[in-house]
């Protein structure tokens, strides 16, 4: 199993950044994309930002770019109404067949 | 240049049937056989098959079951565009110099495994194609002002000229109320706004130029080629344009030496009506932006340059199938055969075909 999906059954949401480059690896790899140099991996840098949103069925969905590198869909779990370019933290992330990503709005501070 | 033409096309009725995708194959490759003048097994160095299906090695199946030996033979898989792909192929083969004759075959099973692309990790539990098609609609709408109600011209254009094709799964007219009063599936898309996938088949033979006039007065010619696949996840888009689309219309207009603005007619990638503005864009038939309007006036005009068969949206949507279906229609109008659905004086025709959420895209330009 990968070192992303394990991370993910452990509640971490990991990734590679390259050793050679920097480039962080999105998607998942075993190398860089870039420069085929081998990763460190880490804990993901928060908060991303709000790219785009909709909803089904009452649950709103989002895609959220974090460390402009890594943009994920996942859904967000508080029921407001977000504004494009806000701060969104990853606030869940799981496994189960496939990756379960849960967003929550990060609060504005004064 | 070894010219390659569209020599003979066919395409079955689309359905929700349960068929063996052997016999979907089949059913497209045998009125090949039965409508192509001089044509024999014999002259078939190429077979080449378009599918998502699981089943292993149906190139050769296909071609023991119509009894041809052919040269070259093997299937093609990349989702939704795996069918221009296999015909690209095929006219790669020709214009080689390595065959003379290929015949293309694609269909797809109503529980095609392709409709989901599993390894795309970055769309999380969201793996439905709706939620990446809401997410190009709502940024589409916040930039450009797109409506509902411009995205519901879209889908009444595409079902109202389905109604003259009859291999389309469901023909059936719908007024834009009826596309606006559809059930909601997010809040950017509607039920009318999707394609729906299907069981079918198309099947089209490719000759050189050498041997085109043999099977055919009226071969029509691939002019130009473009493909580009710029990632195979979804969030690496930009969300208000499709790059993969406008790289390969260039290829495909640079090759054959035409404008957009020439372009007569026209099947597009429409597996939701937010792709098809995004699409028309792309292919720069109109600047960004322009689409939903564009899409307005042709539903009003009742012009059929867009989607003459209804595309996907209208007559269905069997993944392996849709590319071929795609370029026989156009083949099918550049040869003046298409009956009601016939777009008049059609001299230059445009088939797009895309995949995984519009990270690929295949153009082919084709004339008489
Ligand atoms: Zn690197």
């Amino acid at each position: 199993m990968s070192v992303f999906e394990t991370g993910l059954k452990k509640g971490r949401f990991v990734v590679g950044q390259c050793s050679k480059c920097q480039k962080i690896a999105w998607p998942p790899n075993d190398f860089c994309s870039g420069c085929f140099g081998s990763l460190l991996w880490r804990d993901l840098k928060q908060p991303g930002t709000l790219l785009e949103h909709s909803q089904k069925d009452g649950r709103k969905f989002c895609i959220v770019e974090f460390e402009r590198a890594v943009k994920i869909m996942g859904v967000l779990i508080e029921d407001v109404e977000p504004t494009i370019g806000q701060n969104i933290q990853l606030a869940n992330c799981g496994f189960d067949k496939s990756p379960r990503f849960e967003f929550s709005v990060v609060p504005e501070v004064n | 240049m070894n010219r390659v033409a569209v020599v003979s096309h066919s395409t079955t009725k689309f359905s929700l049937e349960d068929i063996p995708v052997e016999g979907l194959l089949v059913s497209a490759a045998r009125p090949i056989f039965e409508n192509t003048r001089n044509l024999s097994q014999n002259d078939v160095d190429v077979v080449l098959v378009s599918t998502n299906d699981n089943k292993k090695y149906l190139s050769a199946i296909v071609s023991e079951l119509t009894g041809i030996s052919p040269k070259i033979s093997h299937s093609v898989e990349s989702l939704c565009n795996s069918g221009a792909n296999a015909v690209i192929s095929a006219y790669s083969y020709i214009q080689a110099g390595l065959a003379d004759v290929a015949l293309v075959v694609g269909a797809e099973r109503l529980d095609s495994p392709g409709q989901v692309l599993e390894w795309d990790v970055s769309r999380g539990e969201l793996k439905h194609p709706i939620f990446w098609a809401s997410m190009f609609a709502k940024a589409h709408k916040r930039k450009f002002g797109t409506t509902d109600e411009q995205l519901a011209y879209v889908s009444a254009k595409n079902h109202k000229n389905a109604k003259d094709n009859p291999n389309a799964y469901q023909p059936k007219e719908f007024s834009i109320n009826d596309v606006m009063n559809s059930k909601k599936v997010t809040d950017d898309l509607r039920l009318l706004d999707c394609s729906r996938p299907c069981a079918g088949s198309a099947a089209v033979l490719l000759a050189s130029e050498r041997e085109a006039k043999k099977f055919s007065d009226t071969p029509v010619w691939i002019s130009g080629v473009g493909q580009k696949t710029t990632s195979a996840s979804f969030t690496k888009n930009d969300l208000t344009s499709i790059q993969s689309t406008v790289d390969a219309a260039e290829q495909a207009y640079r090759m054959a030496g035409i404008e957009p603005a020439q372009i007569d007619v026209a099947e597009v990638h429409d597996a939701f009506t937010i792709c098809e503005l995004m699409i028309l864009e792309g292919l720069g038939i109109v600047p960004a932006g322009k689409a939903a309007n564009y899409a307005i006036d042709l539903y009003n005009t009742g012009s059929r340059k867009i989607n003459p068969r209804g595309g996907l949206i209208g007559s269905g949507h069997p993944l392996g199938a849709t590319g071929i279906a795609q370029i026989a229609e156009i083949a099918c109008q550049l040869e003046g055969g298409a009956l009601r659905r016939q777009v008049n004086s059609a001299g230059i025709g445009l088939v797009h075909n895309m995949s995984a959420a519009a990270t690929s895209s295949s153009v082919l330009v084709m004339n008489p």
